[in-house]
């Protein structure tokens, strides 16, 4: 007989996600500086305006603010709220999607999210992931994760390579 | 093909067929109630409902309340507050709604304000925020088309701010749904067909996005097949008991099956048409279905093709080559279309419905912010919205 089974820890995927959460944060930051489609859609968002992807129950989480008109990633203070929360249900979950096996369409679909905010801001920050993966992974992997690959020309393998170096390493 | 995973849920007993309205009394009396508040509106005290649901009381040991009958036709944050009070006030324990998806919407947000016990509502916003347990819930639908009774959806407008705030909870669930066909016998034939192919486009859609799973896809299709073989002949006699019970039921397997699926894109862009043009949002479903399946066919032609059978029959189907039954599909929608529109003048173009085309920006652009876009297997631009609109128009 089990009794008091305490469960493990999954250390691997805690790190996978973690890693990919920083690298989606990066590029979100450098994109909304110079990237179009994500600055329109970061436009109709006041300045001060807070968004956060959360990993049930215990994290790792992306929490990022509007500031001077460009997103920045930050640490929410302890009891700190967001204007729009979104929620992973479970690790596996997100490390799924961070290794590009689950698009966040999927994930919605499977109701393996939940949403806590106006609906509009949770389809514009969709809409910013989907942009940022785009230059994120190659067309091979986002086939898995976007309904639709963007055509890529000259201005987004410019973004992408962008993206990439300054972005990732500095957020710029 | 199977989903790789999936979730469906539907706690929802259902009292269906003549007599129904008769349970109710038993029914509380399970949950431990006796004293429920009746949600409803000044159309349905006006056409009489309200006094054939009283009646149906009579000889049990319940008393009502109080009936809160002026539900705005949307619901509405302030209303949801005033009838908290008043529910408070006449220290009620059940909730029974009565009329379509505003009535229902209210009452759900009711049932949230007084479960979880607070006065402030926007606090639930957003999905799977509510803990606490719900007050005893029955619905009892007097239209054919929104499925509210069994979906776990909730929109309340917010006056103040002008947004419409989703509530999403399992725990917004009715606990009994009671379908009983003298609620609708009197719908007039524009308001039978509207929410009869709201029902329509809820299955499609249900079967088709990306959410569907085999459980909502048996409801889905159970749904098409009631409502090919009914509709048209619900418009054409309103009087028609069994039709109008099959329809009831088509609504509710219908509402079952995207409460656990979802809608896509005809449901973004037909409430993006009722929000800026006020366009009915049966008829906004009626009128956009066809055009969205063309712009979905490629992708999911071959789910279409499927559902000739339940909507037209094993002839139709049979008859009609593989390669051509998703046009197929598409093209007995229209002229389902057209039917309906010969027998009580639904419009079936967006330009007779009152959309002008100087609206067509804001409604691609609030299209593109509604949730329902993102189950839609098919991406959609906001170049895609527009042309879709303009084929509809």
């Amino acid at each position: 007989m089990i009794t008091n089974y305490k469960p493990g820890h999954k250390l691997i995927q805690r790190t996978v996600v973690k890693t990919g959460f920083l690298a989606l944060g990066r590029a979100i930051e450098s994109a909304s500086n110079f990237e179009e489609n994500v600055k329109k859609e970061i436009k109709d968002w006041n300045d001060g305006f807070t968004f956060t992807m959360n990993v049930l129950p215990y994290g790792p989480n992306l929490a990022m603010r509007k500031k001077n008109g460009v997103l920045k990633m930050i640490r929410l203070k302890k009891n700190e709220t967001a204007d729009l929360i979104v929620e992973i249900k479970n690790l596996s979950t997100a490390f799924r999607m961070i290794t590009t096996q689950m698009g966040a369409h999927h994930v919605f679909a499977q109701n393996k999210i939940g949403v806590s905010g106006n609906i509009a801001d949770s389809m514009r920050f969709i809409r910013i992931v989907y942009t940022v993966e785009a230059y994120m992974f190659p067309k091979i992997l986002n086939k898995n994760i976007l309904k639709k690959s963007p055509k890529m020309d000259m201005k987004k393998h410019f973004n992408r390579w962008h993206i990439y170096t300054k972005g990732m390493i500095l957020g710029k | 093909m199977l989903p790789k995973y999936y979730e469906f849920q539907n706690p929802v007993k259902i009292n269906a067929g003549m007599d129904a309205l008769e349970t109710i009394p038993y029914e509380l009396k399970q949950m431990n109630a006796s004293r429920p508040i009746i949600i409803t509106d000044k159309g349905i005290t006006n056409a009489g409902l309200l006094k054939t649901v009283l009646n149906s009381f009579d000889d049990s040991d319940i008393t009502i309340g109080v009936v809160f009958d002026e539900t705005p036709p949307d619901s509405s944050l302030k209303t949801v507050n005033n009838i908290a009070k008043l529910y408070r006030k006449h220290k009620c324990d059940a909730i029974i709604a009565l009329g379509g998806g505003s009535p229902m919407d209210t009452a759900k947000g009711v049932n949230i304000l007084i479960s979880e016990n607070t006065d402030d509502i926007r606090k639930f916003m957003g999905a799977d925020r509510l803990k606490s347990n719900m007050q005893p819930f029955i619905a009892i639908p007097t239209t054919s088309g929104t499925g509210s009774e069994v979906t776990l959806v909730a929109v309340i407008y917010d006056e103040e701010n002008q947004v419409k705030m989703p509530f999403t909870s399992s725990k917004l669930l009715p606990d009994v749904a009671v379908l009983d066909p003298r609620m609708t016998m009197d719908l007039p034939p524009k308001i039978t067909a509207a929410t009869g192919m709201d029902a329509l486009t809820h299955a499609i859609e249900a079967y088709t996005c990306l959410q569907k799973n085999p459980m909502s896809d048996a409801y889905a299709t159970a749904a098409i097949k009631l409502i090919g073989e009914n509709l048209l002949n619900v418009i054409k006699d309103g009087k028609n008991k069994e039709a109008r019970f099959a329809m009831a039921n088509a609504s509710t397997m219908a509402g079952i099956a995207f409460s656990n699926s979802m809608v896509g894109a005809v449901h973004a862009i037909g409430h993006a048409c009722g929000a800026v043009a006020h366009i009915h949002h049966g008829t906004a479903m009626a009128i956009l279905l066809p055009y969205v399946m063309e712009f979905n066919n490629d992708v999911l032609g071959d789910l279409y093709a499927e559902l000739i059978l339940p909507l037209a029959g094993a002839d139709i189907y049979a008859a009609t080559g593989a390669s051509k039954r998703s046009q197929k599909f598409i093209g007995l929608v229209k002229s389902m279309n057209q039917k309906i529109n010969e027998l009580c003048k639904m419009p079936i173009r967006l330009s007779e419905a009152g959309l002008k085309k100087e609206q067509f920006e804001q409604v691609a652009e609030t299209a593109l912010n509604d949730g329902a876009m993102l189950p839609n297997p098919k991406e959609l631009s906001k170049n895609d919205v527009l042309e879709v609109l303009e084929r509809a128009f």
